[in-house]
C-alpha cells in the first residue's frame, strides 16, 4: 500500500539553521494494517503524516502510493488524490463550527464525483455509532462524539488509507478508549489506518508499532 | 466537484453568520436601493414634466419667440421685431404650417370690477387661440375672428379670476376695466393649473391681440407665436424652414445672430433631460460611491473571515479542495451576500418607490433599468471584494493551516 523509500525532510529555522526532521526514512504499510508511529514530541511524527497524507513533499525520496509514484505530481493532482485515497483524523477534530454533524461529514463529497453525499455521509455516521446525531451541532457533542463525526469525515470518500495524527490527545481516558475500540473494529473490517502517537498504551493496541527518534524510523516488530 | 453541496454550504455559512452578513449586506442593500429610486424618480419626474409640458406644447407644435436667447434665460437682443406679417409670410410659404396663433403679453396690469381689484397678466391670442392651444371656455363663448379683427374689448377670464372679482355672481357679460379700458367679460377660461414655469394660469386675462396691441400696449410687434404642423414628424424640418424665413425677412447676416428663437419639442425633451441630471447622473453616482465604500468593507470583513477560517481552508484542502475550489468557494460567498443583499436593496428601493408614488401622486414607475443595474452593480461589488480575499485563502499551506 505504502513504500517510502530514503524520504527526506528539513526545515529553515531562522537563525539557527536547517532542521532536519526526517533523515532516509524507509517505511512500508501492507493493506489492511494498523500501525502505530510513536515518538517523542519533535521527533518528526507529524511531519511523516504530512508527507503520508500528500499534504507536504519530500526533499528527496520516493514515496509510492498503492502503485502510484506521487513524487512529482502538480498540486491539484495531490489534492485530488488526498480526495480519493486518504482519510485524516486530527488531535483538534477540526470539525466546521455551527455545521451538522451531516454536513461536516458531507464536506469531502463537496470535492469528489461521488453521487448521494447525504445518504453516504448518513452512513458514515452509522459506521461510528452516531445515527441519532445526525442534525447536532458540534458544540452539542461531546469530545469523544466529535471525533467520531471527524473519523465519519475520513471514511466517507471510502478512502484507502486513514492517517490519523494523536486522535486521542485531546479526549479524557474513556473516550479516547471509545475512539481507540472504533479503530480496531475498522481496522477488523479491512481498512488500512497509520496512527501516529506518543502514548505506549494506544500503541501497544496495533498489530505493529513503528518507532520515530530523532528522524530515524525504527520497527518495533509486531506487538 | 459537487457544486450543488458547495452552493449550500455557502448559503448556510450566510445565514450561520447572521452578523457578519449583515454587515457585508447593509452597504449593498443601502446603495442599490438608493440606485433603484434614483434612476426610477429621475425617469419619473421626467414624464412628469413632459406631460405638463405636453398640455402646452404638443408635438407637432414650434414656439417663435421674439427675441434671441434660451428657453429659460430672459430674451435679449432687439425685441420689437416680430411682427404679424412674418407669421402670416409662413403661413404662405409653408403649407405643413396648418395653424398658428400669435400672442403678445402685458405683466402686471390692473384689473378692477365694481371696487375690488387685481394685478394680473394679460395675454393675447386670437380666436384660433381656442384650437391651437387647445384651451377653450368653461362659460360664455371665445372671441371669434370677428373680434380679433376689429380689436374688440372682449374679455376671458380665469376661473380663480372669476371667483375673487365676481363671487357667485356670473361673471359673462359684466364690464370689467383693465387700467381704464372697460372690457365685457366674454367667457370663463377652462382651468388649467400651473405651468412648467409654475404660474397659476388659472388667474389671468385673455384679450383678443389686436386689443391688446392696439388699445392696452400700443405696440406692432409680438412677443411670439405658436405654430401647429401637419405632422410632427416635419416638426424639427419645419423649424429650419421658418427660421430660414425669419432670418430673411429680419435682413438677418450669416454671423449675426438671431432677433428670434424657436423652442421645438426636441429642444424641449434636451432642456427636461438636462433638467433631471441630478436624478439620472449625480444621485446614481452618489449610490455607486456608497457601493465603493460597500465594496472595502466587504473585502475587509472577508479577509478577518479568511483568517478567522484558517483551520477549516486547512481541512477542505486536506479533504482535497483544489486551490481553485477553495478560491471559488470565497468568491463565491461574497458575490452570494452582494447579489442577495443585490435583491433585498431593489427591493426595498422599489417599495420606496411605490410608497413615494402613492403620497406624492406623481407617477412613478420602477424601471427594468434601475433593477438591472443595481443587481449587476452588486454582482460586480462582490467579484472585486471577493477577489483578493479568495486568493488569500487559496495560497494558505494546509500543513501551516491545519497546526
Amino acid at each position: 500500500m505504502i513504500q517510502l523509500r530514503g524520504i527526506c525532510k528539513s526545515f529553515q529555522r531562522p537563525g539557527e539553521g536547517r532542521l532536519e526532521v526526517l533523515k532516509e526514512v524507509e517505511f512500508d504499510v501492507e493493506a489492511g494494517e494498523l500501525v502505530a508511529v510513536v515518538g517523542p514530541s519533535g521527533s518528526g511524527k507529524t511531519t511523516l503524516m504530512n508527507i503520508l497524507g500528500l499534504l507536504d513533499r519530500p526533499d528527496s525520496g520516493s514515496y509510492v502510493l498503492h502503485g502510484d509514484t506521487v513524487s512529482g505530481l502538480s498540486s491539484n493532482q495531490l489534492a485530488r488524490l488526498r480526495n480519493r485515497k486518504i482519510g485524516f483524523v486530527f488531535q483538534q477534530f477540526h470539525l466546521l463550527p455551527r455545521t451538522t454533524a451531516l454536513e461536516n461529514v458531507e464536506l469531502p463529497l463537496v470535492y469528489s464525483e461521488l453521487t448521494d453525499p447525504e445518504a453516504r455521509a448518513a452512513e458514515a455516521l452509522c459506521q461510528v455509532g452516531l445515527e441519532d446525531r445526525v442534525t447536532h451541532y458540534p458544540s452539542e457533542l461531546s469530545g469523544g462524539q466529535q471525533q467520531r463525526v471527524a473519523i465519519a469525515r475520513a471514511l466517507v470518500n471510502e478512502p484507502d488509507l486513514i492517517l490519523a495524527d494523536e486522535p486521542t490527545g485531546n479526549l479524557d481516558r474513556a473516550s479516547g478508549e471509545g475512539i481507540m475500540k472504533l479503530f480496531r473494529e475498522l481496522h477488523a473490517g479491512g481498512r488500512t489506518i497509520v496512527l501516529i502517537t506518543h502514548n505506549q498504551e494506544l500503541a501497544r493496541q496495533a498489530s505493529r508499532v513503528v518507532r520515530i527518534e530523532d528522524g530515524h524510523l525504527r520497527n518495533g516488530g509486531k506487538s | 466537484m459537487n457544486k450543488k453541496l458547495l452552493l449550500s454550504s455557502i448559503l448556510r455559512t450566510m445565514a450561520r453568520y447572521k452578523l457578519r452578513t449583515f454587515f457585508m449586506s447593509f452597504g449593498i442593500v443601502v446603495g442599490v436601493a438608493v440606485l433603484v429610486v434614483t434612476r426610477s424618480m429621475g425617469s419619473g419626474a421626467e414624464q412628469a414634466m413632459l406631460d405638463n409640458i405636453a398640455r402646452l406644447f404638443s408635438a407637432s407644435s414650434i414656439l417663435v419667440r421674439a427675441g434671441g436667447g434660451h428657453m429659460n434665460s430672459p430674451q435679449d437682443g432687439p425685441m420689437a421685431t416680430l411682427k404679424i406679417d412674418d407669421l402670416e409670410a409662413i403661413e404662405e410659404a409653408l403649407d405643413e404650417v396648418i395653424a398658428w396663433d400669435p400672442m403678445q403679453i402685458l405683466p402686471g396690469q390692473d384689473i378692477s370690477y365694481q371696487g375690488k381689484s387685481r394685478q394680473l397678466a394679460v395675454y393675447g391670442h386670437s380666436e384660433r387661440a381656442e384650437s391651437v392651444w387647445g384651451r377653450s371656455v368653461v362659460a360664455g363663448e371665445f372671441f371669434t375672428a370677428d373680434d380679433v379683427r376689429s380689436a374688440s374689448r372682449v374679455a376671458l377670464v380665469g376661473t380663480k379670476t372669476a371667483e375673487a372679482l365676481f363671487g357667485d355672481q356670473d361673471p359673462v357679460d359684466q364690464q370689467i376695466r383693465i387700467g381704464t379700458v372697460f372690457f365685457r367679460v366674454k367667457g370663463i377660461l377652462e382651468p388649467f393649473g400651473l405651468d412648467p414655469h409654475g404660474n397659476d394660469r388659472d388667474d389671468e386675462l385673455w384679450v383678443p391681440v389686436t386689443t391688446l396691441m392696439r388699445r392696452l400696449a400700443n405696440v406692432d410687434y409680438l412677443w411670439g407665436a405658436k405654430l401647429i404642423v401637419d405632422d410632427p414628424e416635419w416638426v424639427e424640418a419645419t423649424a429650419a424652414r421658418v427660421t430660414e424665413i425669419l432670418a430673411r425677412r429680419h435682413a438677418i447676416a450669416r454671423d449675426e445672430p438671431n432677433d428670434f428663437s424657436l423652442i421645438t419639442p426636441a429642444l424641449i425633451k434636451k432642456m427636461v433631460a438636462q433638467a433631471n441630471r441630478v436624478f439620472k447622473v449625480f444621485l446614481p453616482a452618489a449610490a455607486g460611491v456608497a457601493l465603493l465604500v460597500a465594496a472595502i468593507v466587504i473585502a475587509n470583513i472577508m479577509l478577518i473571515s479568511v483568517r478567522e477560517r484558517i483551520a477549516e481552508i486547512g481541512l477542505r484542502k486536506a479533504v482535497g479542495a483544489t486551490d481553485r475550489q477553495v478560491s471559488l468557494q470565497f468568491l463565491a460567498e461574497a458575490v452570494a451576500v452582494t447579489l442577495c443583499s443585490g435583491v433585498l436593496g431593489a427591493g426595498l428601493g422599489a417599495a420606496l418607490v411605490a410608497v413615494a408614488a402613492k403620497t406624492s401622486g406623481v407617477p412613478l414607475l420602477v424601471t427594468p433599468d434601475g433593477l438591472a443595474l443595481g443587481l449587476v452593480a452588486a454582482s460586480v461589488v462582490g467579484v472585486v471584494a471577493g477577489t483578493l480575499p479568495a486568493r488569500k485563502a487559496a495560497r494558505l499551506d494546509p500543513v501551516e493551516a491545519l497546526r
